[in-house]
């Protein structure tokens, strides 16, 4: 069953008498209790997407200029102010990259678990604090009784963002958005945050947006990943498909520039070339043209199509592509036949 | 607030606890170590329990008339020749103890000065949160709005107010209601600065992970502008209070002592002054000074504490 259905969704900033399109005809669908990983980096407009599905683009400068975010049959993007606030925290919550910063200073963490409760499911306060002790027993926290009166600067990046997960869940919602929740703190805790939300995940049948660079983390989660690239999504499909057999060239650049455990060869790292398009000013055809080592005319003044490619998957690039190793390392070896070109 | 989480800790103990919570913090400590803002604190605090408590601090039951006796009046003060240590700083034209009648009319300069602080930080800070959080075009109306309320001076706004109010509602009922107006003008002439320290402070604030996350569970915005914002922009807030109430008090006087202020039935500092003034040259200095003094000091501590305050709660200047 979809629980979440994004289609065509364009997401523009205005900065400095400039637009910017930071999300460009995105779209993703995600099943009740399924976990879509979304990688790329930095500007790739991952946030954005997020933000976008919460409806919490800062607006002005941001806009949602087109799509759809069907959310359990309904559209999150034309519903009422009143109507989305009752969604958000009780049927999607989100959590984000740095806890350090994400709990109000002045408040005690038993005073932001329960408002969350008392706001949502209406619970009396004693209720409300019971249920926030069990909520940080579950996310792992010892003595959470005395913790909840004390306020987060007792509490290390690791504790906060266990809280912050806390807060998430506590209105069992039926979709967890997490944006970066692993990247501010060290590997080990990492480790243990990312058990805690799948335990929870199983748990609660909930299903799971996770927003991440690191492919490690994707591969160990998600059931599903999509690769977005200069505000598109560039390549999606199934998490063991997708790594197995790579198809959009910048999904192989960017599984080739990571240490891989699980094969055995000791292969070099290898770059991608290039930098990142600017948001502003993006090439005219394919985004990554222009740091493609595949690169034929069309890609330069036609913009591929978001295509099916084999089985439950989906590809943005002009190429039927069918890649050996050599193909993705030996450069202008012509393994690739351009399909249209 | 606290009822929330009372379960299981008795009242008292918590009560105890912010006690010794209190001691132990870096303002108390910063108390300690400053005896000027230590004594002012004590002064004000001798005149607010002198204020709250006139019936018991005060020597003479001042509005009782059957216990005025023309014989006393214009009494010096007990210390010069034909004073009496029945009336200490004298007596005025009807008999009337002077040092009572301070005492009770700083129970009206300070009420009223209290309040107004009260009104104006609460227009101010609710103005200064929507002007912040929201900002766009309910930004630029309410700043525009404190812009002009600035080019008028506190006390052309608390004389407009007061006329515009006693010819609508006529001398009869302005009478009555003398006290409340003369809070609302004081209230009016001193929101702009909480408004504009306020929705300073809310721009940086609203832009926090935590507002963000405040929304993202889906909570009231009214809910993250006083429950999650508001505690982390107040602190400026006490300290423009503390020497705002300086300001309302003398303004008070100044409205009391040009006859537009409270009426002769409650005098406040602001009035005894006035009627002490008319004796002034005729010798009968006591009935004027002695409340000028009065009110001097209170100001005086009012804004050491003041100024106490803003450094011992600014960070950078630790």
């Amino acid at each position: 069953m979809t629980i979440l259905d994004v289609s065509g969704l364009s997401v523009r900033f205005a900065s400095q008498g400039r637009t910017v399109h930071a999300v460009e005809d995105v779209s993703f669908s995600l099943a009740a209790g399924e976990t879509l990983g979304i990688v790329g980096e930095s500007g790739s407009g991952k946030s954005v997407t997020a933000l976008s599905v919460m409806r919490l683009v800062p607006t002005p400068p941001g806009r949602i200029v087109a799509g759809r975010v069907l959310f359990q049959g309904r559209d999150l993007l034309t519903l009422g102010d009143e109507d989305i606030r009752r969604i958000r925290g009780r049927e999607i919550a989100m959590i984000f990259q740095d806890p350090m910063t994400s709990l109000n200073p002045v408040l005690t963490i038993g005073r932001q678990l329960t408002e969350v409760l008392e706001v949502h499911l209406g619970l009396h306060p004693r209720a409300a604090r019971n249920e926030a002790v069990d909520l940080l027993k579950l996310v792992g926290i010892p003595e959470a009784a005395s913790r909840l009166d004390e306020y987060p600067h007792r509490f290390s990046g690791g504790m906060r963002q266990r809280v912050m997960i806390a807060m998430a869940v506590a209105c069992k919602p039926r979709l967890l958005i997490a944006d970066e929740p692993t990247t501010a703190l060290d590997v080990t805790i990492q480790a243990q945050i990312l058990e805690i939300l799948s335990n929870l995940q199983r748990e609660l049948g909930m299903a799971m947006v996770l927003i991440t660079h690191d492919l490690g983390v994707v591969a160990g989660l998600a059931d599903r990943v999509a690769v977005m690239y200069g505000g598109q999504i560039v390549e999606e499909g199934p998490t063991a498909a997708l790594f197995a057999d790579p198809r959009m060239p910048y999904t192989i650049g960017l599984l080739g520039s990571i240490p891989r455990l699980d094969r055995p060869d000791d292969r070099r790292l290898t770059p991608i070339r290039g930098k990142p398009p600017e948001a502003a000013g993006r090439p005219v055809g394919c985004r990554f043209a222009p740091r493609c080592q595949h690169v034929a005319p069309v890609c330069r003044t036609e913009a591929p199509p978001f295509r099916p490619i084999g089985h439950d998957r989906h590809a943005r690039c002009h190429f039927e592509v069918r890649l050996t190793d050599e193909g993705v390392h030996a450069q202008g070896s012509r393994v690739l036949s351009p399909k249209d070109a | 607030m606290s009822a929330l989480f009372t379960s299981g800790r008795g009242r008292l103990e918590r009560l105890s606890d912010a006690a010794r919570r209190w001691l132990d913090s870096d303002l108390a400590r910063d108390f300690r170590s400053s005896p000027v803002a230590l004594f002012a604190l004590i002064v004000v605090g001798l005149y607010v329990l002198a204020a709250s408590f006139p019936s018991l601090v005060a020597p003479h039951p001042v509005f009782d008339l059957s216990t005025l006796d023309f014989a006393d009046a214009f009494r010096p003060p007990a210390w010069l020749e034909g004073g009496s240590w029945r009336f200490l700083l004298g007596a005025d034209d009807q008999g009337r103890d002077v040092l009572s009648a301070i005492i009770y009319g700083l129970r009206v300069s300070l009420f009223v000065s209290v309040a107004a602080v009260a009104l104006s930080v609460a227009i101010g800070v609710t103005l200064g949160l929507i002007a912040g959080f929201y900002g766009g075009w309910i930004d630029s109306l309410i700043m525009r709005i404190a812009d002009v309320q600035l080019t008028f001076p506190a006390m052309l706004v608390a004389v407009l107010f007061d006329g515009l109010l006693r010819s609508a509602f006529g001398e009869q009922a302005h009478h009555r209601h003398a006290i409340s107006i003369i809070i609302v003008a004081i209230a009016l002439s001193g929101w702009v600065q909480y408004a504009r320290t306020v929705r300073g402070s809310t721009l940086v604030v609203s832009r926090h992970n935590y507002v963000l996350a405040a929304r993202m569970m889906g909570q009231p915005t009214g809910f993250i502008l006083f429950r999650h914002i508001l505690p982390n922009v107040a602190t400026p807030v006490f300290v423009i209070a503390t020497i705002q109430l300086a300001v309302a008090i003398i303004l008070e006087a100044t409205l009391s002592f040009v006859g537009l202020g409270v009426p002769p039935t409650q005098p406040s500092l602001g009035t005894l002054i006035r009627v002490g003034n008319g004796y002034l040259l005729s010798g009968e200095w006591w009935l004027a000074m002695f409340p000028g003094f009065a009110l001097l000091f209170l100001v005086l501590a009012v804004n050491l504490l003041g100024d106490f305050l803003r450094d011992a709660l600014n960070p950078s200047l630790k």
